[in-house]
């Protein structure tokens, strides 16, 4: 089956020495680190800004050499192997497009290292700047070009070789808002055209939702979560992925066992607002809570419903998540609005989105006032604190590829 | 060298643009000790020498034509090739130096920059001296050689070619790091991770990216070498022995010896003249070539 990966990462570290001259301190970038990548798969790498992207990417490039581990690209193992030898191609994350020549030398650069001929250079070249609408630009320096086009030369300077690989370090990130959305439905329009593996780094989670066939969640060079980005947003595997994936509303505290009368068994937090549930095992509590008492609960603010009176009494109130608490915040985001509700001073504000539909007649909600913020147990979700348990415990759902290839 | 693209150009307010005030103190100290000198120098290469050094004032092609006379021809190129081969040791030498300089730490890169510029808080005979007490028939090297019994008669390495080649290579050395590791130190390195990431080996990476990137450095470095070093004197006086001629020693006796201030005006003017047509030729291909802007 391994021929189906185009990368494989086994326990890869790299560290650095420490940038002080005095110390001999060792500064671990990238933390035994393991993925696996589909051929053909669009694959994210989300994290915060110094988490170790860069590194990684670098790593697969050859322009680094991992301090321990094995990458194997396609079955073989290429540890050490110089990246020109590699067919492994970049989007750097400054475009690092040759100020000395013009556009069509740029893209061409990789093929004359080649020793393609000059016809078929001239051929592949052309195409793809068609490709990208930049055919009349061939002639002119970088400096002559925007922001957006450079990105656009950047792009096919590395496909035009038709690397295994495409490695892309947050391509988008210089572009303005509209320009990169339109890139985004290029990148993809492109990457499902030419087949070519694509590994996306970007530090915006809404980049990497949209455009992912699968993501890898990184943070101080781990990683704390591999998904397609339902599981990612729906089932969040650690705090910090729910946290830096969409808004979380998250509480930690101690966790128990606990079943009703009906035999619907539940994972209790004893947490700052009370007592909270989980359904146990319905894909969102991984775990007995004898294993990890130290756990968090999270709730997404859309599950979240805003009352005015108490729920309890009604059907089937028993189980549901409630608290109340004062409405301090409220914004308006035109579809929905975001409202905070103080529930107490050791909590941080809990967080509901509320859609405003135009059958359902939305509550006139009004500062200061107090409501009922009520959820089902089977929206909440339960994660170990320690974001290492919460990795080992991610490790057997996220299977390794070989087994779900065709899943 | 900063050619710009018609882009990068910021529209000059009008052709007719005022003198600004800021230049007049460089105007005129280029006016007075180079411009004028110059003027001097190329008029007296017309005139007429009298007996006892003095001036007689007729007009008198005759020193060109004995400029071009086969001896002083062969000291001209003799010259020509001491600039030559000194700017392309220098070049060499200097290059892996500015280079590592450029990509070092800080602090490495203080010390490197020192160790570069500080040979200059001494005085330049002095200097020579020293090498000299190094390279010399009794010098240190010699003497080491001669103790581990590796040589058996000292290797004569001053008082010949050798050792003005050694002289000139020591004293220029500074003029190529600097513009060199100027021109570097702003390069941006991650343009050679994007030539390995696209294919391109070592050796490639340094002629299609550094090499083209580096050209101003490049030419900076070798204008200040090749020129001085094509009139200098006080090198091949020091350590190329009696019998060493190059155009500046000629130059200097013409003027002090032979007290022939015409003849050694016109040397000085062919001197100029070549320097200026080699200044012409590098600037032009720089032009062309469509080098580096920063
Ligand atoms: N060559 C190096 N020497 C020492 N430290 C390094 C080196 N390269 C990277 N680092 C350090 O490794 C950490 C991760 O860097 P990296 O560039 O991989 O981050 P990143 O996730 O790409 O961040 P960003 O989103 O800001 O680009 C940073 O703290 C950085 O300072
Ligand atoms: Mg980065």
């Amino acid at each position: 089956m391994t021929e189906t990966l185009a990368l494989d990462f086994e326990n890869v570290s790299k560290s650095f020495a420490a940038n002080s001259d005095k110390s001999s301190a060792i500064n671990v970038v990238v933390d035994s680190l393991s993925m696996q990548v589909r051929k053909g798969e669009f694959f994210s790498v989300l994290g915060p800004s110094g988490c170790g992207k860069t590194t990684t990417l670098r790593m697969i490039s050859g322009l680094e050499t991992p301090t321990s581990g094995t990458i194997r690209m396609s079955g073989r193992v290429v540890n050490g192997v110089h990246p020109h030898k590699r067919n492994v191609h970049t989007v750097f994350q400054k475009y690092a497009l040759f100020p000395h020549l013009n556009v069509f030398e740029n893209v061409a650069f990789g093929l004359r290292m080649k020793k393609v001929s000059s016809e078929q250079i001239k051929r592949r070249v052309n195409r793809m700047l068609e490709m990208v609408r930049l055919e009349t630009y061939a002639d002119r320096m970088i400096q002559q070009l925007s922001g957006g086009e450079q990105q656009r030369v950047a792009l096919v300077r590395a496909l035009v070789n038709e690397p295994e690989i495409l490695l892309l370090d947050e391509p988008l990130g210089a572009l303005d808002l509209k320009l990169r959305e339109q890139m985004q439905v290029e990148l993809v329009a492109i990457q499902k055209q030419l087949g070519t593996t694509f590994i996306f780094v970007t530090h915006d989670q809404g980049e990497a939702l949209t455009l992912s066939d699968r993501i890898a969640i990184m943070n101080r060079g781990r990683i704390e979560q591999i998904g397609t980005p339902t599981e990612v947003y729906e089932h969040p595997a650690s705090i910090f992925v729910a946290k830096f994936v969409g808004t979380s509303n998250v509480f930690e505290g101690t966790s128990e066992f606990e079943s009703n009368s009906q035999g619907a068994s539940f994972v209790a937090i004893q947490t700052s607002l009370g007592r909270l549930r989980a359904k146990f095992h319905n894909g969102n509590t991984r775990f007995h809570p004898r294993d990890v008492p130290s756990a968090a609960l999270i709730v997404r603010p859309e599950k979240i419903r805003v009352r005015v009176t108490s729920p309890s009494g009604e059907s089937g109130s028993a189980d549901l998540n409630s608290v109340r608490g004062t409405l301090v915040e409220r914004t308006y985001f035109g579809p929905t609005t975001q409202i905070k509700l103080k529930i107490n001073d050791q909590a941080a504000p809990l967080i509901a989105l509320i859609a405003n539909q135009a059958s359902v007649k939305a509550p006139t909600l009004k500062l200061g006032e107090k409501y009922y913020a009520v959820w089902d147990p089977g929206d909440s979700i339960i994660v170990p604190s320690d974001a290492r348990v919460a990795a080992a415990l991610d490790a057997p759902i996220s299977q390794p590829l070989g087994s779900t290839a065709t899943a | 060298m900063n050619h710009a693209t018609p882009a990068s150009v910021p529209l000059s307010p009008s052709p007719k643009k005022k003198f600004p005030l800021m230049l007049v103190p460089s105007a005129l100290w280029f006016a007075i000790f180079l411009i004028i000198p110059i003027l001097i120098v190329m008029s007296l290469s017309l005139l007429h020498k009298g007996s006892y050094g003095r001036i007689e004032f007729t007009l008198d092609f005759s020193n060109y034509a004995r400029a071009l006379e086969p001896v002083y021809l062969k000291i001209i190129l003799r010259s020509l090739w001491l600039a030559t081969y000194t700017t392309g040791l220098c070049l060499l030498l200097a290059y892996p130096l500015a280079y590592l300089m450029a990509r070092s730490r800080p602090r490495t890169r203080k010390i490197l920059l020192a160790l570069v510029v500080v040979p200059f808080w001494t005085n330049f005979v002095i200097r020579i001296h020293a090498l000299k007490l190094i390279i010399g028939e009794t010098g240190l090297l010699n003497q080491i050689l001669t103790e581990l019994s590796i040589i058996t008669r000292p290797l004569q390495m001053t008082d010949n070619a050798f050792g003005v080649g050694m002289g000139m290579v020591y004293n220029y050395l500074p003029f190529m790091v600097l513009p060199l590791f100027v021109a570097l130190e702003k390069l941006d390195f991650t343009l050679l991770d994007a030539a390995y990431d696209l294919g391109a080996s070592r050796l490639q990476s340094f002629f299609r990216v550094l090499f083209p990137l580096s050209m101003p450095g490049i030419v900076t470095g070798s204008l200040f070498v090749f020129i001085p070093a094509f009139g200098e004197f006080v090198i091949p006086d020091m350590l190329g022995g009696s019998q060493s001629m190059y155009v500046g020693n000629i130059i200097t006796e013409t003027f002090l010896k032979s007290r022939d201030w015409p003849f050694g005006s016109a040397l000085s003017t062919f001197l100029v003249l070549l320097a200026m047509v080699a200044f012409m030729i590098v600037l032009s291909r720089e032009n062309k070539t469509q080098g580096a802007k920063f």
